[in-house]
């Protein structure tokens, strides 16, 4: 019996620590522990509500965008405007939080999951002129390139002539984040961290000249999406076969939805949207989404056991490092009582399975190109393409979005602060299920609770000892190598993992510090 | 520039030369020192060859930089075993900038993205990060009063860092 820990980085606290026990090939036990998710509560109490959009986008470096929705979803329902919000106020949301989506998923799929798959390395074989992959080919000579090199050494399959081609594309996406960003940028007015997405709609105006200059951005993504970033995927997908059958998980999904297409029922689990809530398990039925059966479990968990099984409204956080038994930081978020995972999956299957016409078309035909059930698509490789399917589908969406706004009426409602309120605000962010709550209190903020989504993925075992989404996935793996488990990060990243609140101090090597000292 | 806006969204006349970076978390103390003092600049400098970027939590931010700028100014807070207070200036070469592999998107840093961008072809003349010991990053607003009262301090050294680039290239032109 061995133990493997995936601790790989040392430059920022309160990552993810992965440690994993390996009998016989086989992984026979998985602990996730992240840092804690504490603060943020104590932090916005007794400000002004309209403090939590601004305040919670700084949570997380990768979807502050996200944070942003749902911080201003969660407002509306407490000042009583969830289904008052002006058509450009909700169509121009919707376009922000598109192109976050979009810059998210291909920097994913591109900068973070490729070079699980793709060797980089092969690109010293390349003798044309092209100047970007010569640039590459030099980067990866020198060793500048690290710490994007190849990890997975001797489980590489593609062809060179497919591994220099993906190469040339992992260059060009980043160019293609670049034009999603400064897709947001247009309606969110700065990134990151936009000001535009307020409580009562958002504060830019439409104009046809924005309309326009989104909607050649959204022209080129749409052809990249189309034409390199799911052909890429799907690449991977027929090289890596055998990435449909590992990294199953809990086999059971949950989704806020997003994308609103109305917004005249104040109720966000029953509105209309692009990507469609509820739960769905591997026998493909779907549940319709009651938030009250949200409970957060500590008994793993450095927290005392008297805050376990409480919903996030009456959430405390009350740390107990050292606790017998508990290993992480991370609560441990149920859904009746079971086990949910969340993301890209839970949205593109909820949405399948609810049989909306377009995401099923998608998925079919992925589904057929590999000949397999819908019960792949709980794997690695269902992940990764549902990233991608996901993206595709809204991007799509978008234009006809574009199309439906109204340059010159307004996009913002007026409100009054209530003396008192509660609110709820969910959404589906890049990773999943994003979920913010407030009580309100003499027009300050009593209470307010974020349950984000790599809680759900990432969460220890919880009361009852069932394992968390990502332990589960990684439970009953087989391990080819034990000295370079790669089967771990395959599976580990197809969650597209995110723990919050990271903290961005630079380290100096190794030298005396006086040479630095100016001040 | 009266404000503090991101990369690109200045209009095309807009022609900066030097970018200054903050780089920080503003719910954990002293590690949001880089955004305050960005937002300090900001108030101070209005200049059009200077822009101020507040990246947040977000250091990815490059690939949005205007073509134009040649300096790169980071500043944030800084692990290396001063006084709380200290301020350091450090090179590229003085940071350790490839410490593993990474499992999140988190675990993709500044100096991650300086090398991604560079592969696009982008490179900057000169690239100086400016560091301040943190005393406290636990959660919560504000910097502590020792590092608030370096902010003025470090606020003039970013200041020389400025105008030192802007001597250069008015010396090359």
């Amino acid at each position: 019996m061995s133990k493997i820990i995936v601790d790989p980085i040392t430059r920022i606290e309160g990552h993810l620590k992965i440690e994993v026990v390996v009998e016989n090939g086989v992984v026979k036990d998985a602990y996730s522990s992240g840092m804690m998710f504490r603060g943020i509560e104590l932090i916005l109490r007794n400000r002004d509500p309209r403090d939590a959009q601004r305040y919670t986008q700084r949570i997380c470096g990768v979807c502050p965008t996200s944070h942003s929705i749902a911080a201003t979803l969660n407002l509306d329902s407490a000042f009583g405007l969830a289904d008052k919000i002006p058509d450009n106020g909700r169509i121009v949301r919707n376009l922000i939080l598109g192109a976050a989506h979009i810059a998210d998923h291909i920097l994913h799929f591109y900068h973070l999951a490729a070079l699980d798959y793709v060797d980089v390395t092969k690109v010293a074989k390349y003798n044309g002129n092209d100047p970007v992959l010569n640039s590459v080919k030099q980067f990866i000579e020198r060793g500048e390139l690290a710490p994007f090199v190849p990890r997975n050494e001797g489980d590489y399959r593609l062809s060179d002539k497919v591994n220099i081609e993906a190469t040339a594309h992992y260059i060009e996406a980043l160019e293609m984040r670049r034009k999603a960003q400064e897709m947001l940028v247009i309606f969110g007015g700065k990134m990151p961290h936009n000001m535009a997405v307020v409580p009562g709609g958002v504060t830019e105006t439409v104009t046809v000249d924005k309309i326009a200059s989104f909607l050649w951005r959204l022209n080129e993504l749409r052809d990249f999406i189309d034409n390199v970033y799911i052909p890429d995927v799907l690449a991977v997908a027929e090289a890596y076969p055998d990435y449909f059958e590992i990294g199953a998980g809990c086999g059971n999904l949950l989704s806020y939805g997003l994308w609103d297409l109305e917004g005249n029922d104040a109720d966000y689990t029953k509105r209309n949207r692009l990507v469609k809530q509820g739960t769905v398990s591997t026998d493909l039925k779907v549940g319709t989404l009651d938030p009250n059966k949200i409970m957060e479990y500590v008994k793993y968990s450095w927290y005392t056991n008297s805050s376990t099984g409480k919903h996030p409204t009456q959430g405390v956080t009350e740390p107990q490092y050292g606790k017998k038994e508990a290993y992480s930081w991370v609560k441990a978020p149920r859904y009746d009582g079971k086990v949910y995972e969340v993301g890209p999956l839970a949205g593109i299957a909820v949405t399948y399975a609810r049989g909306e016409p377009t995401v099923k078309k998608l998925v079919d035909s992925v589904l057929s190109k590999f000949k397999a059930s819908p019960k792949a698509l709980f794997s690695v490789l269902g992940r990764h393409a549902a990233r991608a399917l996901i993206t595709k589908y809204v991007a799509d969406a978008m234009p006809e979005w574009l199309l439906q706004l109204k340059p010159g009426e307004p996009a913002y409602i007026d409100y009054q602060i209530p003396d008192e309120a509660f609110g709820m605000g969910l959404t589906d962010a890049a990773r999943g299920a994003l979920g913010h709550w407030v009580e309100i209190k003499d027009k300050k903020i009593a209470n307010y609770q974020c349950v984000v989504p790599s809680t759900w993925n990432l969460s220890p075992r919880d009361d009852q000892g069932q394992p968390g989404p990502v332990e589960q996935a990684l439970i009953g793996t087989k391990i080819k190598n034990e000295k370079n488990p790669f089967e771990i990060g395959r599976i580990v990243r197809s969650f597209d993992p995110c723990l919050a609140c990271a903290i961005h101090v630079i380290t100096p090597k190794g030298r005396s510090i006086g040479a630095y000292r100016i001040g | 520039m009266g404000h503090i806006e991101s990369a690109r969204s200045s209009g095309p006349l807009y022609q900066p030369k030097v970018a200054v970076v903050g780089v920080g978390n503003l719910l954990r103390g002293d590690d949001g020192v880089g955004v305050h003092l960005i937002h300090k600049l900001a108030e101070m400098v209005h200049e059009d060859w200077v822009e101020f970027i507040d990246a947040g939590t977000v250091p990815d931010v490059l690939t949005l930089l205007d073509d134009k700028v040649g300096r790169l100014i980071l500043i944030d807070a800084a692990n290396a075993g001063g006084e709380p207070g200290t301020i350091y200036r450090f090179g590229l070469e003085d940071i350790d900038t490839c410490p593993g592999m990474p499992i999140s998107l988190h675990d993709i840093s500044f100096f991650d993205n300086l090398k991604l961008v560079s592969a696009l072809g982008k490179r900057f003349e000169s690239v100086v990060i400016i560091g301040i010991e943190p005393e406290s990053t636990e959660f919560g607003l504000g910097l502590s009063p020792k590092i608030s009262a370096k902010l003025p301090e470090a606020a003039s050294l970013v200041l020389d860092e400025m105008r030192e680039f802007l001597k250069q290239s008015t010396e090359v032109m």
